[in-house]
């Protein structure tokens, strides 16, 4: 089991940083209070998970493969994702706040299952329904988590603030709480439930790990902006060097247009097809990975 | 860790985090409800705020947002004080004083109640159904002729509205001593049916005064907990409590709980009475706990329901001195506070500057946090790659991983320029784990050395180049951190000079062309 603690810290940052703009567009552009709530929640919901779904979606770009179109390109799929997501969720977590009369438990759950249709976008974009489970369940917790915190606040700031400031304090630090919950829940589930990655040990990765995901088929490692595994920089890396296909739970290396080298710890030799086990090495281009495993008791 | 086992852990953490905060929020808003009695002892209590009517356009006025708030207003020996007028009432909401649009003071407003009375087969023990009769019956003596109304509905496995809601007067008295005196005790125990019944009862006689629900039974229904969110929306929505009996004993534990979270919900309360004394006390104080109530109505400053706590504040002027009474109330959607709330007219010059000060905090907020969130993405970055930098123009030595904030990991040494066999054209696409003579170790060639292709590479068909085939290997790239001075491979590969410069590595022979 590894978590990857950069990337959790730069998911929640995300997160956060989400919040605050779909805080920012429902203040400045968001619905008046005149028109009915669940019309008011669809648009909310929207402004919000547009917000949080770009800002996740673009981390992968930002941050790992570090390619400003495959940033643009998360945040747009993250972007319509969370759009379709922040509706359908908030507009749900209005029905049971309503049915339930209100209060702090029934508001936490209507963010819960708000989070939980913003943190699948990023397993649907990339075609994989394991991490897709995992972002909808890291998601719930995180709107669980921030969802109650958030209603608190402003109670919190009534006590020494106006209305009118508590009400933007208490929603601007609530949504962006919110957000880096979502964010950091996110990435802490699929790091703690994963059963297979990769660790790169060098190369322009080094210090990254990859999910792999057994319910995709292929996952496709290159210099192709739009493979699995991105890696950018490496001239030594073909655009569609490798993949790593997934049978009955084990996870198979396949050569494509170039080289691909596998070993345990120095001794690398060259393979076409190859099962790979747990601490063995690869390496593609002049980047190499460690495989490992997490065995699954039910 | 089990996954499972780690994912309820996981959900039992964020459970555990919202209850901790339920806790805190409700013990804040019980301390806040707080009312201060004057030194004799006199008290006014906030019981109950009706928001049924807060999205209904007032006729008369055209204005929205009305709430009413039922309070007991007690003298020193706990008897409701009578001789109070409205112009001794005023009421604040989030410090915006509210004009009193209607008061009513203690027996002087209409009292609508149903009887929701258990007639199962059980109740013929220990002369419960007698005690339930007479406790009903009783209860009815207290209601004053001509001014409220009650009904009555008895249930078993089903139910029957024996007494519809109606103003009691002489002959509809006579009528309920009738019919409830020829109750018998038969079938099951259904609650929630009935319960849902009379709300319906009080949303389409809609009558004015007090409202109240007034439920007993004497055994368990394991299907009301399914309906007490449905009860409790509608009695919300009509500003109907709901208060409940367990009568008799034993108290079964699952009864208990039920009822509890019936009348809790229901802004009632739960009683347990054991003999047929105490319900008859029961009922009767009950009746009369709602007699003494009064009633304020006030429209809010806030008439739009913005999801955020109102705080409301209510004072008295009685003979003892000045009473005050505090509480508060949350109306509207799950997303607290984002829809822009507009104050009513008369209130928009009281906070008007306010607003503009509003507008600041919130472009402070904005970028406060903004630059905060990027802040803390970008430095830890730009500090990682900076390091990064720096690492590679100084001489080989040990240092930190490319990232901040990365794991600790095993350091390797750079890669060696890989030998380029020919892979095989095979069409199997199972695994081919370790065949012999395909997978074999290729010894690591000396600097200096040409390598040739070894035998059992040369046997494969080399593959047809591609478009996108590697060429033959350019210098080996520049290592991304400097490990610390590695064992010699073992297989003598090439040794790293002590100058820290590695000589390029001879280029092997091109792979044979495919005709």
């Amino acid at each position: 089991m590894r978590v990857d603690l950069w990337a959790l810290y730069q998911k929640s940052m995300l997160g956060g940083l989400g919040g605050l703009f779909g805080w920012a567009l429902i203040t400045w552009l968001g619905p008046d209070a005149s028109i009915g709530v669940f019309l008011s929640d669809l648009m909310s919901g929207a402004l919000i998970g547009v917000s949080l779904g770009a800002c996740c979606g673009a981390w992968d770009g930002l941050f790992r493969s570090k390619s400003l179109r495959r940033a643009f390109s998360g945040a747009a799929i993250g972007a319509g994702i969370g759009l379709v997501g922040g509706m359908i969720g908030l507009l749900l977590g209005e029905l049971i706040f309503a049915v339930a009369g209100g209060g702090l438990a029934p508001r936490a759950v209507g963010w819960a299952i708000f989070g939980a249709f913003v943190g699948a976008n990023e397993g649907i974009a990339r075609g994989m329904r394991l991490t897709t489970f995992y972002g909808s369940y890291g998601g719930f917790l995180g709107g669980l988590i921030g969802g109650s915190t958030y209603e608190s606040l402003f109670g919190f700031f009534r006590g020494t603030l106006e209305r009118e400031a508590a009400q933007a304090v208490g929603g601007a630090v609530g949504l962006v709480l919110l957000g880096l919950f979502i964010g950091a829940l996110i990435g802490l589930v699929e790091d703690l439930f994963r059963t297979a990655w990769l660790l790169f040990t060098s190369g322009r990765l080094e210090g990254q790990t990859r999910t792999l995901d057994s319910t995709k088929q292929f996952t496709k490692i290159g210099r192709s902006e739009v493979a699995d595994i991105c890696i950018l920089g490496d001239p030594q890396l073909a655009h569609n060097h490798a993949r790593i296909a997934s049978r009955d739970g084990e996870f198979v290396i396949e050569a494509q247009d170039g080289e691909v080298l596998v070993g345990q710890s120095g001794k690398l030799s060259p393979v076409t097809v190859h099962q790979l086990q747990s601490g063995e090495t690869i390496q593609v281009g002049s980047s190499r990975a460690q495989f490992h495993t997490r065995s699954v008791r039910s | 860790m089990n996954r499972v086992v780690l994912g309820a852990s996981l959900l039992a953490c964020a459970v555990l985090w919202v209850v901790l905060l339920s806790i805190a929020s409700t013990a804040k808003a019980h301390a806040q409800s707080a009312s201060v009695p004057a030194q004799d002892g006199s008290v006014a209590i906030v019981k109950y705020i009706d928001k049924s009517r807060f999205s209904d356009k007032n006729p008369t006025t055209g204005t929205f947002g009305e709430i009413t708030l039922r309070l007991d207003i007690l003298g020193p020996t706990k008897a409701p004080i009578i001789d109070i007028k409205q112009a001794d009432i005023r009421v604040s909401e989030e410090g915006i004083d509210c004009p009193v649009k209607t008061f009513t003071g203690p027996s002087s407003q209409a009292i609508n109640v149903i009887f929701v009375i258990d007639v199962s087969g059980s109740m013929s023990e220990a002369g419960k159904i007698d005690g339930a009769k007479s406790a009903t019956l009783i209860a009815i003596n207290e209601l004053k002729l001509d001014r409220d109304r009650v009904g009555i509905i008895a249930f078993d496995h089903g139910f029957d509205v024996i007494q519809p809601l109606a103003r009691l007067d002489a002959s509809v008295k006579q009528s309920c001593q009738e019919r409830v005196g020829r109750l018998r005790p038969r079938g099951g125990t259904v609650i929630g049916v009935p319960v849902v019944e009379a709300l319906k009862i009080f949303d389409q006689t809609k009558p004015d005064g007090s409202k109240m629900i007034l439920v007993m039974t004497d055994g368990e229904d394991d299907k009301l907990p399914g309906y007490t969110t449905q009860i409790s929306q509608m009695s919300e929505s009509r500003g109907v409590p709901v208060h409940s009996i367990a009568f008799g004993t034993p108290l079964v534990p699952f009864a208990k709980q039920s009822l509890e979270s019936l009348a809790s919900r229901c802004h009632g309360r739960f009683y347990h009475a054991p003999t047929n004394q105490e319900l008859v006390t029961i009922f009767r104080s009950r009746v009369l706990e709602m007699a003494n109530e009064c009633t304020i109505v006030y429209d809010s400053p806030y008439p739009q329901p913005d999801g955020l706590p109102r705080k409301v504040q209510v004072s008295i002027n009685t003979p003892s001195g000045v009473l005050a009474a505090n509480s508060d109330y949350q109306i509207g959607p799950i997303i607290a506070g984002a829809r822009r709330s507009s104050p009513s007219a008369q209130v928009a010059g009281a906070i008007e500057t306010k607003s503009s000060s509003a507008g600041v905090i919130k472009a402070c907020l904005f970028l406060g946090l903004g630059a905060f969130l990027v802040g803390a993405l970008i430095v830890p970055y730009f500090l990682g790659s900076r390091l990064n930098a720096n690492e590679n123009s100084l001489p080989a030595s040990s240092g930190p991983a490319a990232s901040p904030m990365v794991s600790p990991q095993k350091v390797v040494p750079p890669p060696p320029p890989p030998v380029r066999p020919t892979p095989p054209v095979g069409p199997s696409p199972h695994i081919a784990s370790k065949p012999p003579g395909n997978t074999a170790v290729t010894p690591l060639p000396a600097a200096g050395t040409t390598v040739a292709p070894s035998p059992s590479t040369q046997q494969m068909p080399p593959k047809a180049p591609s478009p996108k085939t590697i060429k033959p290997l350019p210098p080996p790239p520049k290592p991304t951190a400097r490990p610390p001075s590695p064992s010699p491979p073992p297989s003598g590969g090439p040794q790293e000079p002590p100058g820290g410069k590695k000589p390029p590595p001879p280029l092997p022979p091109p792979p044979p062309k495919r005709t």
